[in-house]
């Protein structure tokens, strides 16, 4: 049996139809940038999200960094976001001007508020927790007190989370801002690059509609100095179809690693099930000692994993040459973390046959 | 109805191809960087006759990688006309430099001649931008940059395609910067960009740039910088390679156009037109068609009262925007009144004579009235 680690294509043939449909109705209105798809896609996700604003944008990337440039963040102010991530959220930090501060993750793979508290200056202006894995932050409400008292900027990256709640809130919807990738592999993906920011915050609302297409209030006439950072209308229509399926798709990703937790080997290091919680499980982790064994003997067998994420940020080059630190966790995860195949087509028998074969391995080595 | 812009027929036509192309990619999952965005780029190269191509997510995307290349620091100058799209300037501004601005001339392109006295010791660059179509002349652009020896990135978002003896806009500096937004020339579905350049180091850091720094190696990849994410989609290069198959003909058919506007409207004394004049045989690819007139007003009430769309600034020039600029003030003559006589007349390709003419017929019937 072949197991890819992603297939979109099995989505796609499920939505054939209608996505062509999209498509022709999109490209026959020749209305392709800041066109009525985009907003109409921007109302129905604030919904979904129950906030009241959301700017659809070209990245997760880009949205980061027009929201710290809204934020008007210097080069001497700090921002707290976990190491173990992927990179751009770090990067967006720089790409904006201001400092990335990196922190230790917990047994959740999440910022902790011990983490994160440890790590407050007084140049300290956001903190960005990451729902890794689209696992909700479990921490999320303690940081959001904790920044109210510091008067500090909460920004949630929700680029894995879309759908994720916890305590009945949906991620992203907590802090003052909350962040999704529209990235093809994501748990709502679309056919390129795309990406929402999210937000309660009228002023925030306003100065990302103009920062996002050139600071322009109309066709014309620029308030500010803005960039071009916008989501296409083909695109908002894809994302837009899809939304229709994202609660049912992710109950199956959910279904999906309830039985790998339930039938996976005993010593494997499994994720926690938050019952206040539902993660999204945008990602399915394991932790092994022998993980670079198992990862082989699995692509042997014809099962594709992934890691997420090899390096730490805090030990790619761009960050090592600026500052030095370790981080326990992260370090140490990164080397025994390892992703199993989790996508809302994944069939049963394929599911089972993971499991057989991680479950055949693990048994034949216990010894060592 | 005469529509300003007739993209919903471009796109018609070649619908189904797109559809078709569109397709591929989603089944066999290429959507970030894959085979159509290289193949793109190799069909700008052989287009442009040029060595590198970097497929980005916009026009202003390549401006703003394209000038934090140049390693400015606070207090460098960049010259520039005042004539442009917001993004030029913003681009600028963003990377930390500061935009000097030298007035238009009698083609709305910046006014060679009054460069020189506005270069200082920090001057680092000059960023000429090749409005509506019409290159600015590099010759003189070129010399003065050798003279004190300055890099010349190109803002050529609305010049693909256009020449100067056969050599094409974008590939005269040390960076060109294109865009493919939807009223672009050469279009895609949505935002897109691109630079060319001859310079392998600049199109390799640009290259890792757009996707977070990473540099791509069989299955390995290295960060080797921070980033951005600034990836031309997949699916969109695959609509532009469909586009660049026809591109000639749409051009062919913007000059057309163009032709038949100043057959027609060459006479009228009140009215200044696009590009009359082209003593140096310019190749111009008229990505917009603009008309100056004191007689604006009463030109557009007729125009739109006949349900032809035109378009017009409806601000005044960048440069008196004093929450934009809080400098003391910069006066752009030329610029200035641009903005306060111009009007935009429909010049896409599927315009046909008789609409051209029927437009013309009011304009010289509005301002004789
Ligand atoms: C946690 C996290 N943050 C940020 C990003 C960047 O998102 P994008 O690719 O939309 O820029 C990603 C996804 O790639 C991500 O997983
Ligand atoms: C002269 C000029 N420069 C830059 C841009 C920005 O390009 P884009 O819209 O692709 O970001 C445009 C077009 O919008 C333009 O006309």
């Amino acid at each position: 049996m072949k197991i890819n680690f992603v297939n979109l294509k099995r989505e796609f043939n499920l939505l054939e139809q209608k996505l062509i449909k999209d498509f022709l109705e999109v490209g026959n209105t020749g209305q392709y940038v800041n066109g009525k798809n985009l907003y109409e896609f921007e109302r129905k996700i604030a919904k979904f999200l129950g906030v009241k604003y959301c700017i659809g944008v070209s990245s997760w990337t880009d949205g980061a960094i027009l929201i710290f440039k809204a934020f008007s963040l210097k080069k001497s102010d700090e921002v707290i976001t976990p190491s173990n991530s992927f990179l751009a959220s770090c990067g967006a930090i720089v790409a904006a001007g201001a400092t990335p501060v990196l922190a230790d993750v917990d047994e959740t793979y999440n910022l902790s508020y011990e983490n994160a508290i440890n790590l407050i200056s007084n140049k300290t202006k956001v903190i960005m927790p990451v729902h890794l894995y689209g696992t909700p932050c479990e921490d999320i409400f303690k940081l959001k007190s904790l920044c109210r008292k510091r008067k500090i900027i909460l920004i949630e990256d929700a680029a894995q989370s879309i759908g994720a709640r916890i305590k009945r809130k949906m991620t992203g919807a907590i802090g003052d801002v909350g962040i999704f990738s529209l990235h093809p592999l994501k748990n709502l993906g679309i056919y390129g690059d795309g990406g929402i920011v999210s937000t309660n915050n009228k002023n925030v609302y306003e100065k990302l509609l103009l920062l996002r297409n050139h600071g322009l209030k109309n066709r014309d006439t620029a308030t500010c100095w803005g960039y071009n950072a916008r989501l296409s209308d083909l695109n908002a229509k894809f994302a837009s179809t899809k939304l229709n399926y994202l609660n049912n798709w992710n109950k199956k990703h959910r279904n999906i690693a309830k039985y790998y937790n339930d039938n996976l080997d005993q010593s494997i290091i499994k994720p926690k099930i938050n019952p206040n919680s539902e993660s999204v499980f945008h990602n399915y982790i394991i932790r092994v000692k022998k993980r670079d064994r198992l990862k082989k003997y699995l692509f042997k067998n014809g099962i594709e994993t992934s890691i997420h994420y090899p390096i730490p940020i805090h030990k790619q080059k761009p960050f090592i040459n600026m500052n030095k630190i370790k981080l326990k966790n992260v370090e140490k995860f990164s080397k025994e973390i390892l992703s199993l195949p989790i996508y809302h087509t994944l069939k049963k028998k394929e599911i089972n046959y993971v499991v057989r074969k991680i479950n055949l391995f693990m048994k034949k080595n216990r010894n060592d | 109805m005469i529509r300003y812009s007739n993209l919903y027929l471009e796109n018609k036509i070649i619908l189904n191809k797109i559809l078709n192309q569109v397709k591929k990619s989603i089944k066999t999952s290429k959507f970030i960087l894959k085979d159509d965005v290289s193949i793109f780029e190799k069909n700008i190269c052989k287009y442009l006759k040029i060595k590198y191509c970097v497929g980005l997510n916009s026009g202003t995307d390549a401006l703003l990688m394209s000038l934090s290349q140049l390693n400015l620091k606070k207090g460098s100058e960049i010259i520039t006309t005042p004539l442009t799209y917001v993004a030029t300037i913003s681009a600028i501004l963003h990377v930390g430099a500061k935009p000097v601005f030298v007035d238009v001339g009698e083609d709305f392109n910046i006014d060679v001649s009054q460069i020189e006295k506005k270069i200082t010791k920090n001057t680092k660059c000059i960023l000429p931008v090749h409005l509506f179509g019409r290159c600015c002349d590099m010759n003189k652009i070129d010399q003065l940059a050798k003279k004190y020896n300055l890099s010349v990135i190109e803002d050529s978002a609305q010049s693909f395609g256009s020449k100067i003896k056969g050599k094409f806009s974008g590939t005269f500096g040390d960076i060109g910067c294109f865009s493919l937004h939807p009223m672009k020339t050469l279009n895609v579905l949505g935002d897109g960009g691109f630079i060319v350049t001859n310079n392998k180091k600049y199109a390799n850091k640009i290259r890792t740039l757009r996707d977070h720094g990473r540099l791509k190696k069989k299955d390995k990849s290295l960060y080797l910088h921070y980033g951005f994410n600034s990836r031309l989609d997949n699916i969109q290069a695959a609509i532009a390679n469909i586009k660049l198959k026809n591109i000639n003909y749409l051009i062919k058919r913007r000059i057309e156009n163009a032709a038949l506007y100043k057959k027609f409207l060459s006479k009228e004394k009140k009215i200044k037109i696009s590009f009359l004049n082209n003593k140096f045989k310019y190749y111009d690819s008229y990505n917009s068609f603009v008309i100056l007139s004191k007689n604006k007003k009463k030109i557009i009430h007729k125009l739109k009262n006949n349900n032809v769309e035109v378009l017009q600034n409806l601000t005044q020039c960048i440069t008196l925007e004093k929450h934009l600029f809080s400098d003391k003030k910069i006066r752009m003559k030329n610029a200035e009144n641009f903005y306060k006589n111009s009007i935009y007349l429909p010049i896409n390709p599927f315009l046909k004579k008789k609409e051209i003419k029927f437009i013309c017929n009011l304009i010289i019937s509005s301002i004789n009235e």
